[in-house]
């Protein structure tokens, strides 16, 4: 495929005429499968891509699902912090190594739920790393990483996700963006490309699978997160924003399952939160 | 007298964005390096440059490739002259259903949109640093963006995801550089372009567009570039960053 340019102009629109009949016949299907599918009536679990410590967004939002009555598989790259958080949560969570830069991994685990015998009631995609730099300090490898790490892990969350979801006829797809998805500031080029990029795949789902029942929804975290990453990392900056001057884990937890909670009628797409003392 | 030199890598038929950039640059004295894939294609705008009396070099190149992006900078290297316009303009629109879509396309998107971009970038900022700063700046870097880097909607997925990937870099790029005297604008075409792509898309698909469009309703590359040309001629003290363009009848 690599060798293949797909990017020639022949057959474009031939391809896209097929792709169109390939859905519509592919709607047909998940139709079918999704009356199926309702009469299995599985049980539904939540999943957190991207969980770290407890003490964290991905950790607090499966904290979260899990003292609302969901089983939770929390996946992420620190074997040891995703223990942590399991442990925490007790019988209901699931740790699932994985790394989000690698299609196959995020593939297994999407398996690994199917073979369960769940359904997806909440997916959330709470992937990304910022490291300020230089734009002419950033390396073609750095920039890709940074797309990789966190938008293309986005589409391939996706992937799985609403094929799942499709057939279910309901669920709910939650990314975690960034003040960068907005607004591109100096010395965050490789960060801000690839929350951006995120931010409109969000935007372009939310408008593809609404109206199948699926709610997808961005939400951006405008300042820093009072969790363990940046404890550890940088405590007297936290200190230095004073009380209440980061966000609480928790309480950005909460907002997301007020999101998935929301009736059809009155769905947000996104929503952002920061500090009452943010500077912006 | 050519003074200075101008890059437009992402250039195919004369009727498009970069073919009528390049036209409009070399027609106000600045030698053209037009960069794209197809060399018969290239030819010919170098071919029209010099019949009207410019200058123009085609490199054919992807602009995906980091070693092709280094031979395109070493050949402008080779000229001498001053680097003081460089347009991006690549990005192919390929609709597909998100359940339809797949990794290698959506990795072509990104690759095409950003990553090239951040090559030509990188490679332009280093050498416009160099030029003595005047009241139009040091040099400019256009960005050509669509209506996809502002919306996510429903088919585009993967195209619009890396084209605002590719406006928010070129954010980020034109907060560092803006004061050093880099001037970085992106243009959010926002409508159908009537050129060779959309003329030539397969399947009927393009000229049925078109049609629909009707008269007056899709945007003409030569008054595109004229925009382009606009920015490049802004003096520092008033540039703007991003520049929207769509016929005059286009919903939006």
């Amino acid at each position: 495929m690599q060798n293949k340019p797909l990017d020639q102009d022949k057959g474009l629109g031939w391809r896209l005429l097929g792709d169109l009949m390939r859905e519509q016949l592919n709607a047909v299907r998940h139709k079918q499968r999704r009356r199926l599918r309702q009469a299995l009536n599985r049980p539904r679990a939540a999943v957190v891509v991207g969980a770290g410590s407890p003490n964290g967004i991905g950790g607090a939002v499966a904290r979260r699902a899990a003292a609302a009555g969901l089983p939770v598989y929390v996946a992420g790259r620190n074997t040891e912090k995703i223990q942590a958080t399991a442990k925490l949560i007790g019988d209901a969570a699931t740790a699932v190594t994985l790394d989000a830069g690698d299609p196959d991994s995020i593939a297994r685990l999407f398996a690994r739920i199917a073979d369960d015998g769940y359904d997806l009631d909440l997916v959330v995609h709470n992937v990304g790393a910022n490291l300020p730099r230089r734009f002419l300090d950033i390396t073609p490898e750095m920039l890709e990483r940074a797309w990789q790490q966190d938008a293309a892990s986005g589409f391939e969350v996706s992937r799985h996700a609403l094929k799942a979801m499709s057939d279910q006829g309901f669920g709910t797809l939650l990314f975690t963006g960034a003040s960068a998805a907005l607004c591109g500031k100096a010395g965050f080029a490789a960060f801000a490309q690839a929350k951006a990029g995120l931010r409109m795949l969000a935007q372009a789902l939310a408008r593809e699978f609404g109206p199948q029942g699926i709610h997808v929804a961005h939400v951006i975290i405008d300042g820093q997160v009072d969790g363990d990453r940046l404890r550890q990392v940088a405590p007297g900056f936290l200190d230095a924003l004073g009380e209440e001057g980061s966000l609480d884990p928790a309480a950005i937890a909460d907002i997301y399952w007020q999101v998935h909670q929301q009736h059809p009628s009155t769905w947000t797409h996104e929503i952002d939160l920061r500090p009452f003392k943010e500077n912006w | 007298m050519t003074k200075s030199a101008a890059v437009i890598v992402g250039v195919g038929e004369r009727q498009g964005i970069g073919g009528a950039v390049a036209c409009l640059a070399a027609a106000n004295g600045l030698h053209v390096f037009v960069g794209g894939r197809t060399q018969a294609k290239l030819d010919a705008i170098v071919s029209e440059i010099q019949r009207d009396g410019g200058k123009a070099t085609a490199v054919v190149l992807d602009c995906t490739k980091p070693a092709d992006i280094d031979r395109l900078f070493s050949i402008v290297d080779k000229s001498g002259l001053p680097l003081s316009l460089i347009v991006y303009n690549t990005g192919r629109n390929i609709p597909a259903p998100f359940l339809e879509s797949n990794r290698a396309l959506e990795d072509g998107h990104w690759r095409r949109c950003v990553y090239g971009a951040f090559l030509v970038s990188q490679h332009a900022i280093r050498r416009q640093l160099h030029n003595p700063q005047d009241t139009a700046g040091r040099g400019s870097i256009l960005f050509t963006g669509a209506s996809a880097s502002l919306r996510g909607k429903p088919l585009f997925a993967g195209f619009s995801a890396a084209k605002a990937a590719l406006r928010a870099m070129a954010q980020s790029i034109a907060r560092e550089f803006g004061p050093q005297g880099i001037h970085v604008a992106h243009v959010v075409i926002d409508g159908l372009v009537d050129g060779a792509i959309v003329r030539s898309f397969g399947a009927g698909l393009g000229q049925l567009a078109l049609g629909r469009k009707g008269s007056g309703g899709a945007l003409l590359p030569d008054e595109v570039a004229k925009s382009f040309w606009m920015l490049h001629q802004q003096p520092r003290t008033a540039w703007t960053h991003e520049l929207d363009l769509r016929p005059y009848k286009e919903s939006f």
